[in-house]
């Protein structure tokens, strides 16, 4: 297993457009230097954040990337896309970025699969750059393309937390997500806006005059004055000149108002291109980075490769992204145009270009890619076929938002009912997060064909079942699996799920180890615990098989409380063994399939009287209790009990009864699970024989739980209200009563106290 | 009188406000009192809060201490009904909101 373990950093490989975003595009010979203003981003070292901020067209990319020229190794390099909209994607790329400048420890930014909170991944970006032997800038392009709110949260964390000697510059179009006064105030903040951007007189002449065309032409005064300075704007009336047009450049005004320049994109420049050269430009548009065998199959055509090359060589609008000349991007706002154009043009065609780009990136092993390409041609089938057979790898490398964002798309378009296996998708993924709404939600809306089709006859309900999905499994067979893991009906109906289950999952289903592991929690929560063992042993050997960890994990840390209810000492050790070297090597100590082990580990260092141990298992056990709830009831609720007997044995009365509670809120949910409510009930009942004792972190609720990984950021309760989705208020309630628990008075103070409970990573 | 019971004297000084006194009730150490079942004593803990119109952090420190002494959520809102009578509903209102708070249900939604 640990042969396979999963790299830190994304794999780059020739035909992957990613290396392309990791570089400065080359510069080219053509272009205005702007001595002035990298001459005071080389100076200004004592300053750590650098913000460049214009519209597109301003040359800010130019600039950052002249300066990464001028500074040479000392800049690692990361262009953003949309693509990007994901904590962990997004961290992996600025590793990945600074990786190529010099090697960094792979443990520094952990695997991909890590799930991570806004402080942690900051922390991590911060350790990667402290770890490096000299001062290094992190230089992110296209920060507007960011939304995701960790994201940008995260990149204003390591604004105020860079360490010395490190800089950070941005360049964006408007608003970069920097607290701006923050910086300003610590005089940490060099701003480069329009008014730097703009060419002078004699830039703008230069530039013209590079671009072909004659300084004594007499409408070159006029294009000047009205492009106020505005290099593309200038570049593309140089063009237009060039190519024919009549010089209506001097009667509109650019000043970077786009429909203006669409418009003049379409009179001036497009009209005087052939209608193949025409065709390839617009079509191409739907791409966001270009490639010679990309195009080719996106554009039905032969010859890309040339194509590209003479356009970048010829046009400043069209960037190489390498020097090998394989992978270029539009410039952003000439790719809006065509985009805009194509559309105008050839609406009709927009799809298929998606579906065609999908199918490529497909054959070359980028699924989210291809995903993504699917959804903007509009092929629900194709995204429904693309999900089933590696939305599990992609959750499992931590790309839980994407994959939410695919769902929505879906659910926007009213096609959840159409295909059912990806509700039952989204109810597994999120059963294991703490989204426990999302959950519901979707295992809702695979209810929905269900109810409607009750009104029609058995005959076809049967056949609705027994469709084969794209990955060889009948839908009947995820449903059960869904109904294995939310148990809606009661661990009895399990049963028959799990024959279902077994009977109609592909040979190669990624839903195969889990439907086992549900199999052993049914009988486990029936008090069949030897069978329920065979099982979890099973789990294991196919889950280890097919590498999904998360099942091998969940199904060793059972058989380990199994061994501790036979009081088998030996083997819950072995047991405690095998789930950690898992959780090390996998980096799955966020995931909730980790919680039965670190409770398992927690006990037997009781057992053995390691209290220092204990309780830090015992803090990395509860750091996972919001992901404990009825999405998964059987295994939450066997690992809180568990975790409340940890408690009990050490004699913190009022930690077991704020577990037990949390367990009793899981069995109001889902009130038929076996065994369990007596033994909940069991333990509560010992509990009343004891002394309360005192209220301390273990009596920590979930909610304020969910709270903790924010305490150590640079967002006020206000902001973190907000991220939680909670008033104000709350987030002030839950603060003080976490503050109160931990026996501090300050946010400071509840952040040391947090980490050497194991609440907080160290 | 002989046969007092040892509390008299103590309700006596209370009543006089003996400083001595009041330092040994608020300081919370045990003594050689008779102790409440402490389900009991966290219940009444939150009465009188509801009755003295407490902040919404004692509120906050009073339900984690009921909660691990083992009353339920249900019991806690209860001592509000048991109460009402007697501080009236005034009172008992503004203490929902705190109290809710406390046990981490947001009452006050159409605020934002």
């Amino acid at each position: 297993v640990a042969a396979e373990k999963k790299t830190a950093l994304p794999a780059s490989t020739a035909e992957s457009p990613f290396e392309s975003k990791l570089h400065p595009p080359p510069l080219r010979s053509s272009i205005i230097p702007r001595v002035a203003l990298v001459d005071r981003l080389h100076y200004a070292t004592d300053v750590p954040i650098t913000s460049v901020v214009a519209p597109a067209g301003y040359g800010k990319t130019t600039l950052l990337s002249e300066w990464a020229h001028r500074d040479g190794t000392r800049i690692a390099w990361l262009s953003i896309d949309r693509h990007d909209n994901d904590l962990n994607q997004f961290v992996a790329y600025a590793a990945a970025a600074l990786d190529r400048l010099e090697p960094i420890d792979p443990s520094i930014v952990g695997p991909q699969t890590r799930r991570q909170s806004v402080a942690t991944a900051a922390a991590r970006m911060v350790a990667a750059m402290a770890s490096m032997t000299d001062g290094v800038t992190l230089v992110l392009d296209h920060v507007e393309a960011l939304e995701n709110q960790e994201c940008l949260d995260t990149v204003a964390e390591l604004a105020l937390h860079l360490p010395p000697g490190a800089r950070l510059a941005l360049a964006a179009r408007a608003d970069p997500p920097l607290p701006i006064p923050r910086l300003r105030a610590r005089g940490e903040i060099v701003e480069i806006g329009v008014d730097d951007l703009a060419l002078d007189k004699e830039q703008s002449l230069r530039l013209l005059i590079e671009a072909g065309i004659e300084a004594a032409d007499r409408t070159v005064d006029a294009v000047i004055e009205r492009s106020e300075g505005w290099p593309v704007g200038l570049y593309l009336a140089a063009l237009a000149l060039k190519t024919g047009g009549t010089g209506a450049a001097a009667s509109i005004s650019f000043s970077g108002d786009d429909r203006l320049v669409a418009e003049y994109l379409r009179s001036e420049l497009l009209e005087h291109l052939s209608d193949d050269e025409v065709r390839f430009l617009t079509r191409a548009s739907v791409l966001e980075r270009l490639s010679g065998p990309l195009c080719d199959a996106v554009l039905e055509t032969t010859g890309s490769t040339d194509v590209l090359g003479s356009l970048s060589h010829a046009n400043l609008l069209l960037i190489a992204l390498d020097r090998r000349g394989e992978w270029y991007r539009y410039h952003h706002l000439f790719r809006d145009l065509l985009r805009a154009e194509l559309e105008r043009r050839e609406p009709e065609r927009v799809p298929a270009l998606h579906v065609r780009a999908s199918d490529w990136y497909d054959e070359h092993g980028l699924p989210e890619l291809a995903i993504d390409h699917a959804g903007e041609g509009g092929d629900a089938d194709r995204m429904n076929r693309l999900m089933l057979t590696s939305g599990g790898a992609l959750y499992a490398r931590g790309r839980a938002r994407s994959i939410l964002g695919w769902l929505g798309w879906f659910d926007d378009r009213g096609l959840v009912e159409e295909y059912p296996a990806l509700g039952v998708l989204g109810a597994l993924l999120f059963s294991g997060s703490s989204h426990v709404g999302d959950v519901e939600r979707w295992a809702a809306a695979v209810e929905r064909p269900s109810q409607a089709s009750a009104l029609s006859t058995e005959r076809a309900q049967r056949a609705a079942l027994d469709r084969i999905l794209p990955d060889g499994s009948t839908l009947g067979a995820w449903l059960a699996v869904m109904r294995l893991a939310l148990v809606p009906e009661g661990v009895e109906a399990m049963l028959d799920d799990a024959k279902i289950a077994q009977q109609g999952l592909g040979a190669t289903s990624e839903a195969r180890a889990a439907a086992l592991g549900f199999e052993g929690l049914g009988r486990f929560a029936a008090g069949e615990f030897e069978r329920a063992d065979a099982l979890f042993a099973r789990t294991y050997s196919v889950a280890i098989d097919s590498l999904r960890i998360p099942a091998a994990l969940i199904a060793a840390g059972m058989r380990g409380l199994l061994a501790l209810r036979r009081n088998d000492w030996a083997a819950a050790n072995e047991r405690r063994r095998e789930a950690l070297e898992l959780i090390e090597t996998w980096a799955l100590e966020d995931y909730a399939e980790s919680a039965p082990s670190f409770v398992l580990a927690a006990r037997v260092a009781i057992h053995e009287g390691a209290s220092d141990t204990a309780a830090e298992f015992l803090g990395r056990a509860a750091r996972l209790r919001p992901l404990l709830h009825y999405g998964r009831p059987h295994s939450s609720v066997a690992t809180l009990l568990e975790l409340g007997r940890a408690y009990t044995d050490l004699g913190d009365v009022a930690g077991a009864r704020e577990v037990i509670r949390q367990a009793r809120g899981v069995l109001q949910q889902r009130p038929n699970l076996g065994t369990l409510p007596a033994e909940v009930d069991g333990l509560a009942a010992h509990l009343d024989t004891m002394h309360a004792g005192a209220v301390g972190a273990s009596s920590l609720t979930t909610a304020e739980l969910r709270l903790v990984p924010y305490l150590p950021t640079h967002l006020t309760f206000r902001e973190i209200a907000q991220r939680l989705h909670v008033s104000h208020n709350t987030a002030k309630t839950q603060a003080i009563s976490i503050y109160q628990k931990l026996g501090v008075s300050s946010r400071s103070a509840a952040v040391d106290r947090l980490r050497v409970l194991a609440l907080l990573d160290g | 009188m002989t046969n007092e019971p040892e509390w008299a004297e103590l309700l006596r000084q209370l009543a006089l406000n003996d400083e001595r006194a009041v330092a040994a009730v608020v300081t919370p150490v045990g003594g050689e009192t008779v102790e409440l079942a402490e389900t009991c004593q966290s219940l009444l803990r939150i009465a009188v809060l509801i009755a003295s119109d407490s902040a919404a952090t004692s509120y906050q420190w009073a339900v984690s201490q009921a909660r691990a002494a083992g009353v339920s959520d249900q019991e806690i809102v209860e001592t509000l009904r048991v109460v009402a009578p007697i501080v009236g509903s005034a009172r008992v209102a503004v203490a929902a909101r705190p109290l809710a708070a406390a046990l981490g249900y947001e009452v006050d939604a159409l605020d934002e």
